[in-house]
Parts: structure tokens; C-alpha cells; sequence
């Protein structure tokens, strides 16, 4: 019993020393040398600039609601999909029904105009 | 690995399927015609139609053993509470929301969703089951208190609301979560039975679940220390959904609670009974002391409801057949009650302003007859006086907490409608003996004033001739387990 939980004791140690020791590695051995855009703080390719309160388009903000609710439901298309055969007919029904409902929000969402990059 | 197919019972399900069709109808005929007149009769239907199901079910079946769902005499009867307050919502915002800027296309679907968690909620016998319908009710009420877009009082009360709740859920979730980890099941039955041969209640875990559980359902019933939001809230949400949140989730959940007690938690709960008394004693005083203090109804008819809150848990602490009945009944009646009231305030609305503070009632019956007479009856009955059905309900329930021996509590419960009165019969003062204030122009809305004036004849009839709904309820705990 003790070694089982020795060599989960031991996973941790090892997965912890490895990247440390890589990281510590590279600060020792690598060349620096800091230019200004370098020491900035990283903004996916754009300068930063003003106040972090900035004002940004609500329509990501539509996508990325639409896209939540869509990637969690079609997460349930993956147990049915493992188990599809012993579910038979019972679990085809249950589908069907989902996937209707699904669509429909679909429908429901498109016809909003939430799809519409305005 | 062998999967246990559910048995499928459309017939017992069937008034749900029908809720949740008509919904998800009502939101398509909106994004498609987009005509609240059409949204607005399909919603109607739909829950029409549930309700003409579920009383041809009354009677009929039992509790499917190893489902999801009850379908007893005890969930039909809230079913059909819960529906006739959805539909007396429904006339009461007929009028409101085309004065007051309400996104009307997806507020009647909204109310059947949050009508399908409460029936969903009182209906189930799982803990997982229960979560899905509790959060299907919230995150519906958290839109519907929101829903006036324009107004900054219901944006920051939907917002304080949904922050609040989904601290709560988080609560009882991790409730949920122990009391798994203590009996191996999130079945009722198989919970109970579980903890049925334990002693002291069954494990100390056991007794943690139930208290974070406690939490999260304390909170949705607005009970003291748990009902910080409730005044912000009530205040701010639309008038009509104001009346639908006290009364029908509320009842929901104290319907839960109820079953919860009385079936899986019956040998753990002797140890809560002091808890339940203290909860009871503190939301009964706080909320009426506090409604003494307030200038406006909204917030006094909110305080007003944390305290019938605590008249209920007298029910939960008392907690036997008789208690039961008493609790039904005056769930009933607070349900008509509470819709009575927030019905009046909410005919009362003009533009886009409505009439909150206590001063815009001065003298309002000569300007405004039918609303200022059922307002008093409502605020009577709400008060306990005779011949309101506030009186039988407030006697079968501090009787059965005096025939449990829970003497205390009744006489605390009695001292509390003495102050009650005080601010309820100010109101009413206000009303009828002073000179009226020039109020111009308010509507007079037809239906809202039909779907008011009779639910006040309904508290005077219920006060006079109580007998038909007792018997009714007398039927639905029979459906319960034995006590």
C-alpha cells in the first residue's frame, strides 16, 4: 500500500524537478538581451495602450456565449457516441430529441441576429 | 457493463413536455412574427393545457419507484398551484409590460420555463434532479427580474440576484455533494434507506450536507440570516415577477424542503428541529420589524414576505400530518396572497414611472376604487384578520405548532401578526382617510383589474368557506410517506 502511493508521491517530484530544472537551465545558460518591446507586457500582437477599462465590441461577447453553450452540449454527443450500440434505439431516440432542441436554439440564435457580425 | 434503461412514462410527464414545448414554441413565433399577442396566447395555452392534464391526473398515480420524478397527489396539487400562479402573472403583466419597456417577446416563455423548474423541483426524487430544476427556476428569474432593460433599479437587482444565487447554488451543490459522499446515492429513496438504520442520524457528514444544503435553499426562500437580497430584489424586478418570485419559487422550494424532511432526511432531521425554530423566530421578527421602517410598499410587501416565510417554517419545525396540512394551505394562500398585492401595485403603474413610495397612496380610493378595496383585503388578509383567507391559514398553522407542543412558537407567531398589523393597516390608513393626492392618469387596465378583483374575492372566499381546499390538501399529504 505504501509503495502505491510512493509512486504517485514520486510522479509529483519528478514532474515538478524536470521543468524546474529546465527552466533553471535556460536563466543560467541562454543569452539576454532585453530590448524595449521585449520588456513590455504581452497583448496578442498590439501595442498597449491606455486604461485596461477599455470599451470592446459586445458581439464577442455574443460569440463567445453562443460558443460555450454549443461546445457543452455537443460534449454529450461523445458518451453516446462510445456507447451507441448498447444504447440502441433507446439512445437514438434520446438523440434525436436532443440534437432537435439544440437546433432549434440554433434557429432561435440565427434568426436573433446573433450570428450577424454587425 | 449493463445500462439500466429508465422506465419511460410520457403519461406521467406529459404536462411538463407540454410546458417546455410551448416555451421553446413561444420563443421561435417570437423570433420569427415577432408579435407578443401571438407569444403571448401560445404561452397561455400551453399552461392551460398543462393544467387540464394534471387535474385528470389527480388521483391516479403513485410514486415510480426508481425514477426521477414523483407524480403523487402531493406534487399534482403544487403542479397546479404553481401553474394558476404562473397564469395570474401572465394576466397581471398583460398591461404592465407594454407601459414600462419590458423585452415582452421573451418574457412569457421565461415565466414557463421558471414554471417548469418549480414543477420539475417539487416533482423530483433525485438530488441531482432537484439541482438542474432549482438552477432551470434561477437563471429563468434572474432574466425575468432583469427584464426591464432601461431601468437601472432591475438591471442592479437581476445582477445582485444572480451573484447571490449562484453563491447559493455553489452552497448546495457542495451540500448535494456530502450527502453523496455520506450515503453512496443521490436517490431519495435510496438515500433514506441509507440512512434509515444509523444512529444519531447517521454520520456527521450527513449533518454538514444538510446545513450547506440548508444554505442554498434558505437562501431561495428568502429565510433570515439568508434574505439579504430579497428586499434589492423584490424592489427592483418588474412588478408582476416581484409577485411570481415571492410567491411561486418560494413555494417551490419550501415544497422541496417539505418532502426533503418528510422522506430521505426524516432520521436526521430531529436534530434540526432547534435550528428550524431558530430560523423560524428570526425571519418572523426581522421581517416585520423592518417592514415597520419602510417608505416604500415594494420593500415593505418584501420584508412583509420574509416574515410569512418564517410562518411557514413554524409548519416545518411542528413537522407532522397536521403541520403539513397547515403548511399547504397557507402556502396557498400566501400564493394568492402575494399575488393580490403585487397585482395592485403593479395596475397602479403609469408610464414609464411606477407608484412605489408610501406617500403616492394617499387617499388613493377615491381616484382608484377597485384597486384600493382589494388592496385592502389583500393587506387584511396578509395580516390575519377574520374572514380573510390570511386568518384560517395563520389558525391551522400556529394550532398544529400548539397541538405538537411547540407553544413558544406559536405565541411569538401571534405576537408577530400584532405588529404586522401595524404597517399593514397604515397602508390601508393612508388609503382611505386622507385627502387624495392629485395621481393623474394611471391606466385602468381591464383584464389586470378582472384578474385582480378575483383573486380578492378568492382570499374572501377561501376566509369564509375553506373546507373544499382543505379537503383537497387533506388528499394530497395523504400521498406522502406515513409520518
Amino acid at each position: 500500500m505504501q509503495g502505491y502511493w510512493l509512486a504517485i508521491v514520486l510522479t509529483f517530484l519528478i514532474a515538478a524537478l524536470i521543468p524546474g530544472l529546465l527552466i533553471f537551465l535556460s536563466t543560467i545558460l541562454g543569452p539576454k538581451r532585453l530590448t524595449p518591446e521585449k520588456a513590455l507586457p504581452f497583448e496578442c500582437g498590439m501595442d498597449p495602450s491606455g486604461p485596461a477599462r477599455e470599451r470592446f465590441p459586445i458581439k464577442f461577447y455574443l460569440v463567445a456565449v453562443l460558443f460555450l453553450v454549443f461546445d457543452v452540449e455537443v460534449v454529450f454527443f461523445y458518451p453516446w457516441a462510445v456507447l451507441y450500440k448498447k444504447l440502441a434505439i433507446f439512445g437514438l431516440l434520446e438523440m434525436m430529441v436532443f440534437t432537435l432542441f439544440v437546433g432549434l436554439a440554433l434557429l432561435y440564435a440565427w434568426k436573433e441576429g446573433v450570428l450577424e457580425w454587425r | 457493463m449493463d445500462i439500466a434503461f429508465p422506465a419511460v412514462n410520457l403519461k406521467g410527464v406529459l404536462p411538463q413536455l407540454v410546458v417546455t414545448s410551448f416555451a421553446v414554441a413561444g420563443l421561435l413565433v417570437d423570433a420569427f412574427y415577432r408579435s407578443t399577442r401571438m407569444v403571448f396566447a401560445i404561452s397561455l395555452l400551453g399552461l392551460v393545457l398543462a393544467l387540464l392534464l394534471f387535474l385528470s391526473n389527480w388521483g391516479k398515480d403513485g410514486v415510480y419507484e426508481g425514477a426521477l420524478l414523483a407524480v403523487d397527489n402531493y406534487t399534482v396539487f403544487f403542479n397546479i398551484l404553481f401553474l394558476l400562479i404562473a397564469v395570474a402573472t401572465m394576466l397581471l403583466s398583460l398591461h404592465y409590460i407594454d407601459l414600462t419597456g419590458v423585452d415582452s417577446g421573451k418574457y412569457y416563455p421565461l415565466i414557463l420555463f421558471a414554471t417548469l423548474g418549480m414543477m420539475l423541483l417539487v416533482s423530483s426524487m433525485d438530488l441531482l434532479l432537484m439541482f438542474l430544476s432549482i438552477e432551470l427556476l434561477s437563471v429563468s428569474m434572474y432574466i425575468l427580474v432583469g427584464s426591464q432593460r432601461e431601468r437601472w433599479v432591475s438591471n442592479e437587482a437581476a445582477m445582485k440576484y444572480l451573484l447571490m444565487g449562484a453563491f447559493a447554488s455553489a452552497f448546495l451543490l457542495f451540500g448535494i455533494s456530502l450527502v453523496f459522499g455520506a450515503t453512496g446515492s443521490t436517490s431519495f429513496i435510496k438515500i433514506e434507506s441509507a440512512l434509515g438504520g444509523l444512529a444519531g442520524g447517521g454520520p456527521f457528514l450527513i449533518h454538514i450536507g444538510i446545513a450547506m444544503m440548508l444554505v442554498g435553499l434558505g437562501f431561495k426562500i428568502a429565510m433570515v440570516p439568508f434574505h439579504m437580497w430579497a428586499p434589492d430584489v423584490y424592489d427592483g424586478a418588474p412588478t408582476p415577477i416581484t409577485g411570481f418570485l415571492s410567491t411561486g419559487s418560494k413555494i417551490a422550494v419550501f415544497a422541496l424542503i417539505l418532502r426533503l424532511l418528510m422522506n430521505p432526511f426524516s432520521v436526521p432531521y430531529s436534530q434540526w428541529v432547534v435550528a428550524f425554530w431558530v430560523f423560524a423566530v428570526l425571519s418572523m421578527t426581522l421581517g416585520n420589524v423592518a417592514a415597520l421602517l419602510q417608505r416604500n410598499v415594494k420593500r415593505m410587501l418584501a420584508y412583509s414576505s420574509i416574515a410569512h416565510a418564517g410562518y411557514i417554517l413554524i409548519a416545518v419545525v411542528a413537522m407532522d400530518g397536521r403541520a403539513m396540512e397547515a403548511a399547504l394551505l397557507y402556502m396557498t394562500v400566501y400564493a394568492i396572497m402575494g399575488l393580490t398585492a403585487f397585482g395592485c401595485i403593479a395596475l397602479l403603474a403609469k408610464g414609464e414611472e411606477e407608484r412605489f413610495s408610501i406617500e403616492d397612496y394617499t387617499g388613493l380610493a377615491y381616484n382608484y376604487p377597485l384597486q384600493a378595496v382589494v388592496l385592502s383585503v389583500c393587506l387584511l388578509s396578509l395580516a390575519g384578520i377574520p374572514l380573510t383567507a390570511g386568518f384560517i391559514g395563520k389558525f391551522y398553522l400556529f394550532s398544529a405548532a400548539v397541538k405538537s407542543g411547540f407553544i413558544g412558537l406559536a405565541v411569538i407567531g401571534v405576537l408577530n401578526s400584532a405588529i404586522s398589523l401595524y404597517y399593514y393597516l397604515g397602508l390601508m390608513l393612508r388609503m382611505y382617510a386622507m385627502p387624495t393626492v392629485a395621481v393623474e392618469g394611471m391606466g385602468h387596465p381591464l383584464v389586470g383589474k378582472l384578474a385582480v378583483a378575483l383573486l380578492g374575492i378568492l382570499i374572501l372566499v377561501l376566509g369564509i368557506y375553506p373546507s373544499p381546499l382543505l379537503g383537497v390538501i387533506k388528499e394530497a399529504v395523504a400521498a406522502l410517506p406515513a409520518i
